[in-house]
C-alpha cells in the first residue's frame, strides 16, 4: 500500500477542440514527496490537474488519486485530498470564521488548531467577509481551509500566483510544514522556481502539452548545462548538436545551452575551433528558462549589418 | 550557535553546496568548533524555509567529509576532522580555488611577489587567530 | 447537507424577497384591476367580459401575469443558483468534498424549491386568502377555484429545473442551452387549457421528471453530455427534442404567417333568412367568400343588384334562438365539460341592479354580492320539484351569453321552468314537464323594454320542444325529431311572416363516432306549427384537409407521437415524413461510424432517430459530444483520438515524438 504511487497517469490526454491540451502524459508520483509540475502559461497543467480531481473528463487514458480512479473518487478519498486553486475562489458573502465552520462540518479529520493558526499566521479577522479580503489575505484562507483537514495529498495549482514575498514565504512554509510526516505528498505547480528549488524533491516539466522531463531538480539542473565559446573572429555556424536547447550568438561569443552534455557533444563543440570552451553551471530558473525557451539560434546582431544568422 | 547561514535559490550553485560550503568555511574560520551542535535537519530546513531533504543531503555530504557526525537521541555535532579526503581528492578540489585566486590576482596587477607575500600574511594571520594547526 | 441547503438559502434569499415584493405587487395589482372593472362595469354598464372575471382566482389576465411570472422567477432562480458557482475554482471549492455529488445537488435543489415557495408561493397564499374571507370579492368562493393558481405555481417549477438545466449545461452553442425550456412550456399550457385539475398535473409532473433527471445527470458530470448516466442523457435528449419541435413550430407558423398571404382553411354553412330562404355561405378565412342559395348560384343583393356581400348578409336574418341539449343523466356534468380554469364552470354573472350582482351558481342558485361591501346579500332558490327535497335551478348552460342588466329572468330546474324577478325577488312557474321527461334545454329572449308577450322562453325535454313566452302560453310546440341522443343543437329562427325555421344539428362527438353520417335538418313550421317542408342539409367537411400547416406538421412531427390522419390529401406529407426520418437515421449512421461510436451506441442512436425524426436528430446535433479527430501516423486517415488504436489500420496511438532533450529519471519511493 506504501509504496503505491499516491498520483498516477497513464497515457492521460485531453483535447480541447482540435487542440491537444495534454498529450498521453504519464506520471506515478510517490508518497512522501514534493512534486513540482512545471510548464509554460497554457501548456496543461491546470487541465491535468483538473482531471486528477474528476472535474474534467479526459478524452483518453486513466488517472487515480490514492489509488482511486479519478473519475469516481469517493467521498472518504476526497477528504483526504487537499485542492487549492490559483483564483483562490470563495463565496464572497461567507465570513473568514463562517468559511471555517463551514468546511469543518464536512471533514472527520478537521483540525481546528491547524486553521486558526494559518488564519492568525496571514493576520485574518474571522469578523471578515471574503469579499473585503486582498488576494493574499484571501490565499491564506484558502491554505487554512485546506490544511485544516490534515490531508494525506495536497494538490496545489499555482498557489502563488498573484501573492507578494511575505505570502508567498507563508505559503511555502506551510509546504515544509506539511512535510513532517513522511506519509504527505504535496502535488504543486509553479511559475516560481526559487520557491520550486526551495521546496521541491522532484520536477515534471510539461512542454506544450507533451511531458518532456520527470526526475530530481539536482538531475535537472545538472543536465542543463550552458557551454561558452570564444572565437578570434565570428563564431562558425553551430552543426546540429543532439539535446541542443538554445544557441546565442554574440561578436565573438557563442553561448549553447543543451541537455546531457557528454564528451560527444564536447567533441563536436571543440572541432568548431574555439579560443576558449567553458561550461557554466546554471541556477535552476535559467535552467528551466532555457529548456522551455524558444529553440534555435538567437541573436541581438540585426540582419544586415553583420554577418549573422 | 552564532553561524547564520543565507542561502541563494537563484544562484547557479546548487542549495546543498551553499550549505556545506558555509558550513566548512564556519569550521575553518573558527565560527564553530568541534563539539558545537547543529540544529537538528528539520529545524535547519524550517528556518531557511527549504526541503529537509536538502538540509539531509547537506549533512550526509559533511558526515561523508568527516565534518560532522549524527548521534542518535542527541543531535548533528561538529567533529575533529579526520583525514577522509584523499591528497588527489584535496589537490583536485583546490586547483579551482587556486586559479580563481590566482586569476583574480594578475587581473589587478599583482606580481607573483606580491601576491605570495599577501599569501604568507594571510596564513600567518589564521595561525595566530586559531593557535593551532590546520592541515 | 443541511449546511449546504443553509449556505444556499444564505447565498439566494435576496432574489426570493425581490420576488416575493415584485409578485406581491403584481398580484395586488390585478387583483384591484378585476375588482375595479367589475366596480366599474356594474356602476357605468357595459359588458362582464370572461378575461376580466369577477373572480380574481379565475381572471384569465390574472393567471397569465401570474404564469409569466412564476415562469421568469423559477427560471432565474434555477439559472442563478448554478452560475453561484461559474467560476471552475469555485465550483471545484464547491464539488471537492467528501460529499457525493448527489448530495451536493439535493441541498441545492432543496432550498431552490424553498425559495420559490417563498418568492411565488407566498402571494399566491396572500391572494387566495384574500379571495376566500368574504368581504373582498363580490362573487362566489370555492376552494376548488384556487387550483389554477395551484397549478401555475407548481408549472413554475419545471422553469426551475429549466433555469438548472440552462445554467450547467456546457454547450457549445449558448442557445443551444435553452432547450431545457421546451417541456416546461409544453407543462405550463396545459394548466389553462384542460378539462381538470389533474391532467394540468400529469403534464406538470412529467415535465419536471424529465428535466430533473436531465438535470441530476448534468450536474454529475459538471455540464458535460459525455459522461451521464443513459438515462440522465435520454431525458436531456427528449428535453431537447421537445424543444426543438416547439421552436419549429413557431418557426414555421411565423414563416407561414408571414409568407401566406390566403388563410389556408376554408369552411361552409348553411344560414336561415327571416323570409324563409336557406343560403350557402362559403368562406375562406376572412374572405369575402361566396353567398350562393342552395344549388350553387349567387344570391343578389335585392338593393344594388350585384352579388351579395357578407356585410350586408345581417339584413336578411331574424331573430332567433338555439339551445343544446344534454342527455346525460347527471345534469352537474354540463359544468365539467368546461376548463377547470373557466369561470363558468362554478358561476355566470347573470343580472345586474341596485348595487347587486346575481350569478347563477353551478349549484343551481342564484345568489346576490353586493359589490360595495363585496359581500353574499342574497340567495334565491326555486321551489322543490315534485319528489324532491330541495329546489335548485339547473346549472347554467355552456356558452350561454346573457345580457346581465335584465332583472327578468326565464331559469329551468330539471322539470320546471320559472320566470323570475329578480327585484322582488319572486317566481312564478311557467311549464312543467313530466316525471321521466326533463328538462334537457333551455333558451331565453329577454328584455324588459319589449312587451311580455314577446319576452320568450325555448324549452326542450326528451321528446319535445316548446317555445313559450313569459305568460306561460305556448307558440310552438313539436317533437323532439331527430331525437336528442343524436341531435343535440335545435335553433329556432323566427320568418317575418309569423313562421319558424327550425334547426336540429348533430352531436359532433357522436357524429364523429359514427363516421359523418349525421345530416342537419331543418323544418319549415308555420305560424299554426305545422310543418310545412323538411329537408337534410349536405353534409359540409368539417375539417380542412388543404391546410399547409398541418400537412408541416405531419412532415415534421416525430414518428413516436401519433399523429397519421387518414386522408389522402396527406400522402405527400407522408412521403416526406419517412424520408426526412430515413435522412436523420442514415445521416446519424454516419456520423456514429466517423466518430467510432461501439456498435451498440450506432443501433441505439438509429432507433432514437426513427422515433423522434427531425426534431430528435437536430436535439441530437445540439447535445452530442464528438470525440477529437486527428489523421492517423501510419494511416493517414481521419480517427478519433479516443481509442488507442486506430480504427482503420489498428495502428497505436504513438507516444508524442521525442526531440532530443527529455530528461527521464525514475523517482524513489521513499
Amino acid at each position: 500500500m506504501s509504496d503505491q504511487p499516491v498520483i498516477h497517469t497513464r497515457d492521460l490526454t485531453k483535447y480541447f477542440g482540435p487542440k491537444c491540451a495534454v498529450n498521453s502524459l504519464d506520471l506515478a508520483i510517490p508518497r512522501g514527496c514534493v512534486f513540482a509540475f512545471l510548464g509554460r502559461n497554457g501548456s496543461g497543467k491546470s487541465t491535468t490537474i483538473r482531471m486528477l480531481l474528476g472535474l474534467l473528463q479526459p478524452d483518453r487514458g486513466e488517472a487515480s488519486l490514492l489509488g482511486c480512479d479519478s473519475r469516481a473518487l469517493t467521498p472518504a478519498v476526497r477528504a483526504r485530498i487537499g485542492y487549492l486553486t490559483e483564483e483562490h475562489q470563495i463565496y464572497g458573502w461567507m465570513t473568514v470564521g463562517e468559511a471555517g465552520s463551514f468546511q469543518a462540518a464536512f471533514y472527520p479529520r478537521w483540525n481546528e488548531k491547524i486553521f486558526r493558526g494559518v488564519i492568525g499566521h496571514f493576520g485574518l479577522d474571522p469578523r471578515a467577509q471574503v469579499k473585503h479580503l486582498s488576494r493574499g489575505m484571501r490565499a491564506g484562507l484558502c491554505l487554512a481551509l485546506t490544511l485544516a483537514p490534515d490531508p494525506e495529498l495536497l494538490i496545489l495549482d499555482d498557489p502563488a500566483l498573484g501573492l507578494d514575498a511575505v505570502a508567498r514565504r507563508s505559503l511555502i512554509e506551510s509546504m515544509i510544514y506539511l512535510t513532517r510526516r513522511a506519509d504527505r505528498t504535496i502535488f504543486f505547480s509553479s511559475h516560481h522556481l526559487a520557491d520550486v528549488e526551495r521546496v521541491a524533491d522532484y520536477l515534471a516539466v510539461l512542454d506544450y502539452s507533451v511531458l518532456r522531463a520527470c526526475c530530481p531538480l539536482e538531475i535537472f539542473r545538472n543536465s542543463v548545462r550552458e557551454v561558452q565559446l570564444r572565437f578570434a573572429g565570428a563564431p562558425p555556424t553551430l552543426p546540429p548538436i543532439p539535446g541542443l536547447l538554445q544557441a546565442f550568438r554574440t561578436e565573438n561569443e557563442l553561448r549553447v545551452t543543451c541537455v546531457h552534455y557528454n564528451e560527444e557533444t564536447e567533441r563536436a563543440l571543440r572541432a568548431l575551433g574555439p579560443l576558449a570552451l567553458e561550461t557554466v553551471p546554471l541556477g535552476l530558473e535559467d535552467a528551466f528558462i532555457h529548456y522551455l525557451g524558444e529553440r534555435g539560434e538567437k541573436s541581438f546582431i540585426l540582419p544586415g549589418s553583420e554577418a549573422s544568422v | 550557535m552564532s553561524l547564520r547561514i543565507i542561502i541563494n535559490p537563484g544562484s547557479s550553485v546548487p542549495i546543498y553546496k551553499q550549505i556545506t560550503e558555509q558550513i566548512r568555511m564556519a569550521v575553518a574560520t573558527g565560527r564553530l568548533t568541534v563539539t558545537d551542535q547543529l540544529p537538528s535537519v528539520r529545524a535547519l530546513a524550517e528556518t531557511l524555509v527549504i526541503n529537509p531533504n536538502t538540509v539531509a543531503r547537506a549533512y550526509a555530504d559533511l558526515a561523508r567529509e568527516g565534518v560532522i557526525e549524527t548521534r542518535p537521541g542527541r543531535g548533528v555535532f561538529i567533529i575533529p576532522k579526520r583525514k577522509v579526503v584523499h591528497p588527489s581528492e584535496g589537490r583536485r578540489r583546490l586547483e579551482p580555488l587556486l586559479n580563481t585566486l590566482i586569476s583574480e590576482a594578475m587581473a589587478m596587477d599583482f606580481t607573483a611577489e606580491e601576491l605570495q607575500e599577501a599569501f604568507e600574511r594571510k596564513l600567518s594571520q589564521w595561525k595566530n587567530e586559531k593557535g593551532g594547526t590546520h592541515e | 447537507m443541511r449546511l449546504l441547503f443553509r449556505k444556499e438559502l444564505r447565498e439566494h434569499f435576496k432574489i426570493a424577497l425581490i420576488g416575493l415584493a415584485v409578485f406581491g405587487v403584481m398580484l395586488s395589482l390585478a387583483f384591484s384591476r378585476c375588482t375595479s372593472l367589475v366596480d366599474h362595469s356594474a356602476t357605468y354598464g357595459g359588458s362582464f367580459s370572461n378575461d376580466e372575471s369577477q373572480q380574481p382566482l379565475l381572471s384569465t389576465n390574472l393567471l397569465t401575469q401570474a404564469a409569466f411570472f412564476c415562469a421568469a422567477f423559477g427560471m432565474l432562480l434555477g439559472w442563478l443558483q448554478i452560475r453561484a458557482e461559474k467560476h471552475p475554482d469555485l465550483w471545484a471549492f464547491l464539488v471537492h468534498r467528501p460529499v457525493p455529488r448527489d448530495t451536493i445537488l439535493a441541498g441545492k435543489i432543496l432550498s431552490g424549491l424553498l425559495l420559490y415557495a417563498a418568492g411565488a408561493g407566498v402571494p399566491f397564499l396572500g391572494l387566495v386568502l384574500v379571495a376566500a374571507t368574504p368581504g373582498h370579492v363580490a362573487a362566489p368562493f370555492e376552494w376548488a377555484m384556487t387550483l389554477p393558481s395551484l397549478a401555475i405555481f407548481l408549472a413554475g417549477i419545471s422553469f426551475y429545473f429549466a433555469g438548472l438545466l440552462t445554467g450547467i449545461r456546457a454547450a457549445r452553442w449558448y442557445g443551444s442551452r435553452t432547450f431545457g425550456l421546451g417541456p416546461a412550456i409544453i407543462a405550463v399550457l396545459p394548466a389553462f387549457g384542460v378539462d381538470e385539475f389533474w391532467q394540468a398535473l400529469l403534464f406538470i409532473v412529467i415535465a419536471q421528471a424529465l428535466l430533473a433527471v436531465a438535470v441530476w445527470g448534468s450536474f454529475r458530470t459538471g455540464g458535460h453530455y459525455a459522461n451521464q448516466p443513459i438515462v440522465s442523457k435520454l431525458a436531456l435528449l427528449l428535453s431537447c427534442t421537445v424543444s426543438v419541435a416547439v421552436l419549429l413550430g413557431l418557426l414555421s407558423g411565423g414563416a407561414m404567417s408571414l409568407f401566406l398571404s390566403r388563410p389556408d382553411y376554408s369552411y361552409t354553412y348553411y344560414q336561415l333568412t327571416k323570409d324563409g330562404q336557406l343560403l350557402k355561405i362559403t368562406r375562406r378565412g376572412m374572405d369575402e367568400g361566396s353567398i350562393t342559395d342552395l344549388n350553387g348560384a349567387p344570391v343578389l343583393d335585392e338593393i344594388t343588384g350585384q352579388k351579395l356581400l357578407l356585410k350586408d348578409l345581417a339584413r336578411r336574418y331574424g331573430m332567433g334562438m338555439s339551445a343544446r341539449a344534454n342527455v346525460a343523466e347527471d345534469k352537474s356534468g354540463q359544468a365539467e365539460s368546461r376548463s377547470y380554469s373557466n369561470p363558468g364552470r362554478f358561476f355566470l354573472p347573470w343580472a345586474v341592479f341596485d348595487k347587486m350582482i346575481w350569478y347563477l351558481t353551478t349549484d343551481g342558485r342564484l345568489v346576490a354580492y353586493h359589490f360595495v361591501n363585496r359581500r353574499q346579500v342574497a340567495s334565491f332558490l326555486p321551489p322543490p320539484d315534485p319528489g324532491e327535497t330541495e329546489g335548485r335551478f339547473q346549472p347554467p348552460p355552456p356558452y350561454t351569453y346573457r345580457t346581465p342588466y335584465e332583472t327578468l329572468t326565464a331559469l329551468p330546474t330539471d322539470r320546471t321552468v320559472y320566470a323570475i324577478d329578480l327585484e322582488k325577488p319572486e317566481a312564478k312557474p311557467l311549464f312543467t314537464t313530466s316525471a321521466d321527461n326533463g328538462i334537457i334545454g333551455f333558451a331565453q329572449m329577454v328584455s324588459r323594454l319589449s312587451p311580455p308577450s314577446s319576452n320568450l322562453v325555448l324549452v326542450l325535454s326528451r321528446t319535445s320542444i316548446h317555445l313559450l313566452n313569459f305568460e306561460g302560453r305556448p307558440r310552438l310546440e313539436l317533437p323532439f325529431q331527430p331525437p336528442p341522443s343524436q341531435y343535440s343543437i335545435v335553433s329556432v329562427q323566427f320568418f317575418e311572416s309569423g313562421g319558424y325555421g327550425v334547426r336540429f344539428d348533430p352531436d359532433h362527438r357522436v357524429n364523429q363516432k359514427l363516421g359523418g353520417v349525421l345530416r342537419s335538418h331543418i323544418k319549415w313550421v308555420d305560424a299554426n306549427g305545422v310543418v310545412s317542408r323538411i329537408m337534410d342539409l349536405p353534409n359540409s367537411p368539417e375539417v380542412n384537409r388543404d391546410s399547409l400547416w398541418d400537412k408541416l406538421t405531419v412532415v415534421f412531427v416525430p414518428p413516436a407521437i401519433p399523429v397519421y390522419p387518414v386522408w389522402t390529401e396527406y400522402r405527400v406529407a407522408y412521403g416526406m415524413r419517412i424520408l426526412l426520418v430515413l435522412v436523420c437515421v442514415g445521416f446519424g449512421w454516419w456520423l456514429g461510424r466517423r466518430n467510432n461510436l461501439p456498435r451498440s451506441a450506432l443501433i441505439g442512436w438509429g432507433l432514437f432517430h426513427l422515433l423522434f425524426g427531425v426534431p430528435g436528430f437536430l436535439a441530437f446535433l445540439a447535445v452530442k459530444e464528438w470525440p477529437p479527430k486527428e489523421s492517423c501516423s501510419s494511416c493517414q486517415r481521419l480517427r478519433v483520438m479516443n481509442l488507442r488504436a486506430c480504427p482503420h489500420c489498428g495502428s497505436e496511438v504513438p507516444p508524442p515524438s521525442k526531440t532530443g532533450i527529455e530528461i527521464f529519471e525514475t523517482l524513489e519511493v521513499k
